[in-house]
């Protein structure tokens, strides 16, 4: 039995009173408190490199395993379950996230280290929304975004204005607006979008709560010095030398 | 001057079949999404709808709605998108025609949308803000809005606010 005391233990898309019996969540849910069982001690912070590259690995095994089972369950046109496995792969890839932005963050790697932070918070946002069974994650859904105030530095974030002619429904196809398909909604285990197929740009601003925050302001120039946004490295100088970053 | 009460705001807006004649495009008589420029684009070219209207407009459809567009689907405004996390929806016109047929269809109207919005970021960690304005016609011709701004999962504040606004046009 999976520890009850690891956040990682309560990641299972069929863990609630409603479960269905469905052979595939009930496939994706053995292969999660197996990856828990061995893997999960690694999520804190402070475990060793080599744990958390080794669990990062296992988890983001388990993205693919809910993706491939999710595939057999939407040929069945189990919607229901579908929604329930995408739950269980954007849980798996919070918890991958979280791995690598620790092993990012101890290598130094800062840039690398608020992209999986960014990366974490988008998962554990899709968990939430992929299905009611996602409610369970609430308390650690909030873990990343305290981490962004505490590891990082005020950060300027960009947003890109555009005028879009023609747009696509990311399910279907067809225009937005004129499908069944409903931005942000679930169908066929995937999230509903528009993808823009045709835009012209309008305007570039500074923004405090971007649609993307890996979009972000990266280099700062003060008195001529250059710095990297998030250490404070110097990049380069007055004279135009590069300093050692 | 807009007053203004909590996150609601309550102000003027020009006639909207004015306008309507002005830009070239039909009157709207029932249920409508205006673009976002409307109140100020010089010509019917111009007009810029919201990006989130794709999503209302599919809301009113499964909810039996007769939206009554502006554009066609095969022409339809150009949408402006703008990359920041809050919810921008689009201004909805309420003719007075509509009002003295159906005053409980621009309940349900308003209900799909701010149900989708609640819903959309209920529980979501993170700072979530939704806008949504209300343009109602007087039977004057007379035009008055309504707008929300503040966190999306209270957006249904602007129900109470619409409904103030069409009881008191009696």
């Amino acid at each position: 039995m999976p520890s009850r005391t690891s956040p990682a233990a309560m990641a299972s898309p069929g863990d609630d009173p409603d479960r269905v019996d469905v052979p595939e969540i009930a496939e994706f849910d053995a292969a999660m408190e197996a990856v828990n069982d061995v893997h999960a001690a690694a999520l804190p912070a402070v475990r060793s490199l080599a744990l958390q590259r080794d669990a990062a690995d296992a988890y983001d095994g388990l993205v693919q395993e809910a993706a491939r089972l999710k595939a057999k369950v939407v040929e069945r046109g189990d919607e229901d379950s579908a929604a329930r496995l995408l739950c269980g792969e954007c849980v798996a890839g919070a918890l991958m996230s979280t791995l690598r932005l620790w092993i990012a963050f101890k290598e130094g790697d800062m840039s690398t280290a608020w992209n999986r932070t960014v990366d974490a918070q988008v998962a554990w946002t899709g968990a939430l929304r992929a299905h009611p069974i996602g409610a369970q994650f609430r308390r650690l859904a909030v873990v990343p975004f305290q981490v962004e105030h505490v590891l990082f530095p005020h950060i300027a974030f960009m947003s890109t204005g555009m005028i879009v002619r023609k747009s696509e429904c990311t399910i279907c196809g067809e225009t937005p607006g004129e499908c069944d398909h409903i931005r942000g909604h679930v169908y066929g285990g995937k999230f509903a979008g528009i993808l823009v197929t045709e835009a012209e740009p309008r305007e570039v601003s500074i923004v405090d709560v971007p649609a993307d925050k890996r979009c972000r302001v990266e280099q700062i120039t003060s008195d001529d010095v250059t710095r990297d946004a998030l250490t404070w490295e110097v990049l380069k100088t007055a004279n135009g030398a590069d300093e050692v970053a | 001057m807009p007053v203004t009460s909590a996150s609601i705001t309550y102000g003027e807006y020009p006639s909207v079949a004015e306008r309507a004649d002005a830009l070239g495009v039909r009157r709207p008589t029932g249920l409508t999404m205006l673009p976002r420029n409307f109140a100020t684009a010089n010509a019917g070219d111009d007009l810029l709808a919201e990006a989130t209207d794709s999503a209302v407009r599919t809301l009113w459809r499964q909810a039996d709605l007769e939206e009554e567009r502006l554009d066609s689907p095969e022409a339809p405004f150009p949408r402006l998108s703008e990359h920041h996390a809050d919810w921008i929806g689009p201004t909805i016109f309420v003719s007075s025609a509509l009002l003295s047929e159906s005053s409980a269809l621009v309940a349900v109207a308003l209900g799909v949308i701010t149900n989708y919005v609640t819903d959309l970021f209920k529980g979501v960690p993170g700072r979530h803000t939704a806008s949504l304005k209300v343009v109602v016609e007087r039977k004057n011709g007379d035009c008055v809005s309504v707008a929300y701004k503040g966190p999306a999962t209270k957006i249904g504040e602007i129900m109470d606010a619409v409904t103030d606004l069409t009881s008191s046009d009696g």
